[in-house]
């Protein structure tokens, strides 16, 4: 999975993880920012959870809690980890 | 009048000495350790006193030793500690620390804490990773606590700003005690805790409860996902999880296949465990979830000690609990005096026989509590209680807005979240809405959904129709 598909894989999981008022259209509105559309802490556990699942990678939101900010920066943070991203 | 605490505390401390007391991911404490750094940090916070009354600390922090420590050194002090939620904004800090006439702030030296600026706190140390600062001048008024109040917590008022619950000694001592007893703590118990230590949840079940039988605390903070849990429980061995529903939904999405050789109990509280998940849970690692049921201003009132079922257990020891058609109603060795900051509130809660009312409905069934509904109007939200028309205010406020309802829905995961339906004029979106709650209400308090219409639909006698408004989130929002 290059890293555009894993953003576009990212999105999807995202919106799935939110409380359920969250689209992809508000979410660009925003600029990819999850916390400008209200991401709650129980959606953040949700994603993280969904990433690792499906990723197969491990994220730890304390050690690395400035990359949770966008779904550009969570994506930046699977493809460091060298997981998940065929490049 | 002599504190129960510090001499419960040193008692413990004596008899455990050579044991280990509290972890987190920077290093561990034995009891004497502890002991000895709380001792130096009270010394330290008693030359911050300048008045012949007891200094009020709060407690603005994360789950850490270093906040344990601060929690002791406050007693050990002669302070009062007031365990503040660290989710809270600098907006509600500060509404707190005036409401209350906090004198000292303990926190993350990068918290937002609105120090009295000329004034410099120094210390050698004794804290920590934590700062100390001073957040009020000495000559400002303030409301006297009760001569037995040792400790306060927050709960969530319904006048928009937290409720201060004053605590005895005696009260505190008893809920640990009492929850160390009926729930069989023991000093070779280790006690993963990953929910906040001032919430009702950790304080009673986890802090002066787990020192009193010797047994050790492990300390986590941040977002418990499953794969953190797990690591914390490899590497403790750790015997008891204590957390809110939300930790147990994770481990059931992520169904790690190890982690739990030595747990031997789970216990869930805060909010409604989906039996789904407590099912899922225990056959994914073969441990039971045990709830309780516990109310801020009471305490911890019962236990399910067969961890199994619904129920939520049979009272414990030192609580008196009565469920009949006005609620449920408890009186406990360790409820709360009143709230610091809500005048005369509590004390309507509490009838001529002592009783509390709960604002819970509920049926005792063989002995166990059950609950079927609330009469309380606060939403929960993962374990945090949420006041409605605190939010709508709080909508109301922004610019654009026409009117506001906020109310509990179920989200796409089948979760109770707070929702909001907002009358706007055109041009307003949902993200200048959440940006405007963001400003004054701390992260759990913006809704999670939220949906924006040109008018709030209103019942026969023009109050807003909540079950209109849940329908209109099954809708597609219009353009």
């Amino acid at each position: 999975m290059d890293s555009s598909a894993l953003r576009t894989k990212i999105l999807g999981l995202a919106i799935a993880a939110g409380d359920g008022s969250v689209t992809a259209d508000e979410l660009a509105g925003a600029n990819y920012s999850l916390r400008d559309v209200g991401y709650s802490s129980l959606s953040y556990m949700r994603l993280i959870d969904s990433i690792e699942n499906e990723v197969g990678v491990y994220l730890d939101p304390e050690a690395d809690i400035e990359h949770y900010e966008t779904i550009d920066s969570v994506t930046a943070l699977v493809v460091a980890s060298g997981i998940g991203a065929d490049a | 009048m002599r504190a129960v605490l510090p001499d419960a505390f040193t008692d413990a401390f004596a008899r455990h000495g050579d044991r280990l007391a509290v972890t987190d991911a920077g290093g561990s404490l034995g009891y004497a350790e502890l002991a000895d750094r709380a001792r130096a940090a009270a010394n330290r916070l008693a030359r911050y006193n300048v008045r012949d009354e007891p200094l009020r600390v709060g407690l603005y922090a994360t789950n850490s030793a270093d906040y344990v420590v601060g929690y002791l050194a406050t007693l050990f002090a002669g302070a009062v500690p007031f365990l503040t939620d660290s989710a809270f904004g600098s907006f509600e800090l500060v509404r707190i620390a005036e409401d209350c006439g906090l004198d000292l702030l303990l926190h993350a030296p990068s918290a937002d804490v609105r120090a009295v600026v000329d004034e410099a706190l120094t210390d050698d140390g004794e804290f920590g990773a934590l700062a100390v600062s001073r957040v009020r001048r000495f000559d400002a008024s303030r409301p006297q606590l009760l001569d037995d109040t040792e400790a306060c917590r927050f709960t969530s008022g319904s006048t928009g700003r937290p409720n201060c619950i004053e605590f005895s000694g005696a009260a505190v001592f008893a809920a640990a005690a009492n929850w160390a007893k009926g729930t069989g703590l023991s000093a070779d118990d280790r006690i993963a805790c990953f929910a906040a230590l001032s919430n009702g949840l950790a304080f009673n079940t986890s802090l002066l409860a787990a020192f009193l039988p010797g047994a050790s605390l492990h300390l986590s903070h941040g977002l418990p996902t499953a794969s953190r849990v797990v690591r914390l429980l490899e590497s403790t061995a750790a015997t008891r999880l204590v957390a809110f529903p939300a930790l147990y939904e994770s481990i059931v999405r992520r169904a790690p296949k190890e982690g739990f050789a030595a747990v031997r109990t789970a216990i869930s509280s805060g909010a409604p465990l989906r039996e789904t998940v407590r099912e899922e849970f225990t056959a994914l690692t073969g441990v039971p979830i045990h709830n309780y049921y516990g109310i801020a201003e009471t305490g911890p009132l019962t236990y399910a000690a067969n961890g199994a079922g619904s129920g939520l257990g049979a009272p414990l020891p030192g609580v008196r609990l009565l469920a009949e058609e006005q609620g449920i109603r408890v009186k406990s060795e360790s409820m709360g005096s009143r709230y610091l900051n809500a005048p005369g509130v509590f004390e309507e809660r509490v009838d001529d026989a002592g009783y509390y009312h709960t604002g819970d409905q509920g049926r005792l069934l063989d002995g166990t509590l059950h609950l079927t509904g609330r009469t309380s109007r606060l939403v929960n939200v993962g374990g945090r209680k949420i006041d409605p028309i605190e939010i709508a205010d709080v909508l109301r406020a922004a610019s654009g807005v026409l009117d506001a309802a906020a109310f509990e829905a179920e989200n796409q995961h089948g979760e109770p979240t707070l929702a909001a339906v907002v009358a706007v004029e055109p041009g307003v979106t949902a993200q200048s809405l959440r940006t405007h709650c963001a400003a004054t209400l701390p992260s759990f308090k913006v809704p999670g959904i939220l949906r924006l219409v040109d008018h709030i639909p209103a019942n026969s006698i023009g109050k807003p129709s909540i079950e209109r408004l849940r329908r209109l989130l099954s809708e597609p929002q219009s353009n």
